[in-house]
């Protein structure tokens, strides 16, 4: 059996643990309570007949009074990188993060996540700003916790870019 | 900093032992589990059985091993099951044995 840490980061109510709840128990909630700490949750997946079991450790999201702690990233094989698409702020703290994750964990796979595409009339996140970081050779997936548009897609790519890098 | 006077210590002991009542688990070398302590609230459902490899049978201890410094502390740790609590793991010089000890938090347990 083989089984993957990955991580969920990135700015608070960006919807890291809705993605995760829409992901393992197709559920969602309008309902906002604010991670503490991290909540580990696991689901396996079949990636070309190869059982695996992904380890995903959702953690408190980044905010002006609470940096994400490095120390959870131990382990990690990739990540999620997740920001709002409504509030465009939420693209720079993933960017940070980013830089910061690399610094302590080196080059490992993720994905870039633009969430509450059911929103996106609302969005302060533009087209402009999406091909920014595709031509920093990032991949971009746009996702709705609430409808659950992309969110299967983003955590099989991560998976297959995990395997794919043994 | 100046050690802590005896009956200090021992009220701690005392205090962490029954309140917050910590699971602990010993692993040997190989990261395969050795000896262990589950209370009914703790974070892992089941097992771990003996022998086994630790992030088999707890699977939220997936790629911490093995530590690459003395101590590695994950604070307000949850899951489906049980309490959050705060992850402490060590190694103990004495012997090449890794351990860990959760200490159940329930300050951060809300909904
Ligand atoms: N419209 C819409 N709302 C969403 C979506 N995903 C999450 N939300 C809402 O956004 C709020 C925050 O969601 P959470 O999943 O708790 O966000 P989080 O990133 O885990 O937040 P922290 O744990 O505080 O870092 C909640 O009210 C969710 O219902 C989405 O795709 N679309
Ligand atoms: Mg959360």
């Amino acid at each position: 059996m083989i089984q993957k840490k990955i991580c969920l980061l990135g700015a608070f109510a960006v919807g890291k643990t809705s993605l995760v709840a829409r992901y393992v128990k197709s559920i969602y909630s309008d309902q906002y309570l604010t991670t503490v700490g991290v909540k580990v949750d696991k689901k396996s997946i079949t990636l070309n007949d190869q059982e695996i079991t992904l380890i995903v450790w959702d953690l408190a999201g980044e905010d002006e009074f609470q940096k994400v702690q490095m120390a959870y990233l131990r382990g990690t094989s990739g990540y999620l990188l997740v920001a709002d698409g409504t509030r465009g702020n939420t693209l720079e703290t993933a960017r940070m993060l980013s830089q910061r994750t690399s610094e302590t964990v080196g080059q490992i796979p993720f994905i870039l996540l633009l969430n509450k595409v059911d929103l996106i009339d609302e969005w302060e996140i533009d087209q402009r700003a999406i091909e920014e970081c595709e031509a920093q050779g990032w991949t971009v997936i746009k996702t709705s916790a609430m409808t659950g548009e992309g969110v299967e897609e983003s955590f099989t790519r991560l998976a297959e870019m995990i395997v794919s890098m043994q | 900093m100046a050690e802590l006077p005896s009956d200090i210590v021992s009220y701690l002991h005392h205090l962490a032992s029954t309140q917050r009542k910590p699971a602990w688990m010993r692993s040997t070398g190989r990261e395969q589990a050795a000896q262990c302590r589950r209370p009914p609230d703790s974070l892992w459902p089941d097992g771990p059985d003996r022998g086994k490899q630790v992030g088999d049978q707890v699977y939220f201890l997936e790629g911490l091993f093995p530590l690459e410094s003395e101590r590695l502390i994950l604070p307000a740790i949850q899951t489906d099951s049980g309490l959050p609590a705060d992850l402490h793991i060590f190694i103990l010089r004495m012997a090449i044995t890794c351990s860990f000890l959760m200490l159940p938090n329930r300050s951060c347990n809300r909904d």
